[in-house]
């Protein structure tokens, strides 16, 4: 009875994960989980509400609880900016997973991306505009996936606007400053 | 004598040029943040100054409380956010998963009959759940599940009773009407949505498009 009220039964659950993130790093995050039972499902912390199809649910206090009743399949759906951490050229993604039988992650980074590390190890393809990266795991054993890409420099990175407005407040100084000292000099040298 | 006066003006004008930079750079972003963005220095700052604008203790404890059972590299990221959009989330978030762990723990121990939580989505819903359908599928949630399920219909807030009612219409509007449909992921076209900076969402419960 303990163990009934202390934690959400999750018996013959399996959720597939699609994660595509962008150049940026911000993620969209769309798990389909088929069984039937209850399963915890903890969410980043910038998640408030995330869009769920075909399940009733609850909000807890690490995500939300979700109930997927017999046979069905179930969709949630969110957004979020922590799952993945630049760390000088190269990004990395970090997962938490929920207590399913077992899971499936596929992650999607974009198709420039170079992967440098997985944990555990993954399966890496290339489909369309992108290149992913899979992992099937049992959550018991891995309870959480991560994977470590670069992306190439100059493709399609973000400008930095401040750096771009200070580049050119240098070189209109220095343009500036070259043509005022010509033509003092060539005043000087004239007469 | 002139080269030097030459000399002497090129250096005075390059000064002038090299001051008129150290002056811009902070309004670059370069040197320090403008005033408006004083606080933008990481999710801890914005907690402190929370905590010291609005005395809103339970706010800081609960932000404490997720950071402490958030792994090292989310917390690194969390506390390095300088995007406010982020951080209001993340804010809006603590505050709902407050709520959510006081229930949690004020219900851990209630127990929740089906016939309970039936009566109650009956009441909300002003009309019969019909078939043994959803009876069986109470039947089988776990005991969590009921207790704040129930907790939520009889106790929240307006809003979260709210949500929760259209969220169960339409769950139990999908099952009659057999809608479920297997989610077809377009990655490219989530990535698309993601450039357009617009919210994903599940709108109507069918498809997922920017809202």
């Amino acid at each position: 009875m303990l163990v009934v009220l202390a934690g959400p039964v999750c018996g013959e659950l399996t959720g597939s994960y699609s994660v595509v993130v962008d150049g940026n790093g911000t993620a969209v995050v769309t798990l389909v989980v088929t069984g039937l039972g209850t399963v915890n499902v903890p969410l980043p912390l910038d998640v408030k509400t995330p869009a769920v199809r075909d399940a009733l649910y609850v909000k807890v206090k690490n995500g939300v609880d979700v109930s997927v009743d017999a046979g069905g399949q179930s969709t949630i759906v969110y957004r979020t900016s922590l799952l993945t951490f630049t760390n000088g050229g190269s990004t990395l993604f970090r997962m938490e997973l929920p207590k399913f039988d077992s899971a499936n992650v596929v992650l999607y980074v974009p198709e420039y991306a170079e992967v440098l590390e997985t944990d555990p190890n993954a399966a890496i393809s290339h489909v369309g505009l992108s290149k992913s990266i899979v992992w099937t795991v049992k959550p018991s054993q891995y309870p959480s996936v991560e994977a470590e890409y670069a992306v190439q420099k100059g493709v399609e990175r973000p400008v930095d606007d401040s750096m771009l407005y200070a580049v050119l407040a240098v070189v209109a100084a220095l343009f500036v400053t070259v043509s005022a000292s010509y033509l003092i000099l060539r005043k000087s040298w004239g007469g | 004598m002139k080269a030097l006066k030459t000399t002497l003006i090129i250096l005075a004008v390059s000064f002038v040029f090299l001051l008129f930079i150290v002056w811009m750079l902070p309004y670059l972003r370069l040197l320090r943040p403008l005033p408006g963005e004083v606080n933008v220095a990481g999710m801890d700052a914005m907690v402190r100054k929370q905590c010291m604008t609005s005395g809103n203790e339970a706010f800081c404890e609960e932000f404490q409380r997720q950071m402490d059972e958030t792994d090292p590299q989310t917390r690194r990221i969390i506390t390095r956010l300088k995007d406010l959009g982020i951080r209001a989330r993340i804010a809006d978030a603590v505050v709902e998963r407050g709520i959510a762990r006081w229930r949690q723990e004020r219900m851990f121990d209630v127990v929740v009959s089906d016939r309970q939580l039936v009566d109650v989505i009956q009441s909300l819903l002003g009309q019969d759940l019909g078939d043994d359908t959803f009876r069986g599928e109470i039947a089988q949630m776990s005991m969590r599940f009921k207790g704040m399920l129930y907790d939520v219909l009889v106790n929240g807030t307006k809003s979260e009773k709210s949500e929760e009612e259209q969220h169960i219409r339409f769950y139990l509007a999908s099952k009659a009407g057999n809608y479920r449909k297997p989610f077809i992921l377009d990655v490219d076209d989530i990535r698309g949505l993601i450039q357009k900076g617009g919210n994903v969402t599940l709108c109507g419960q069918m498809e997922y498009y920017v809202c």
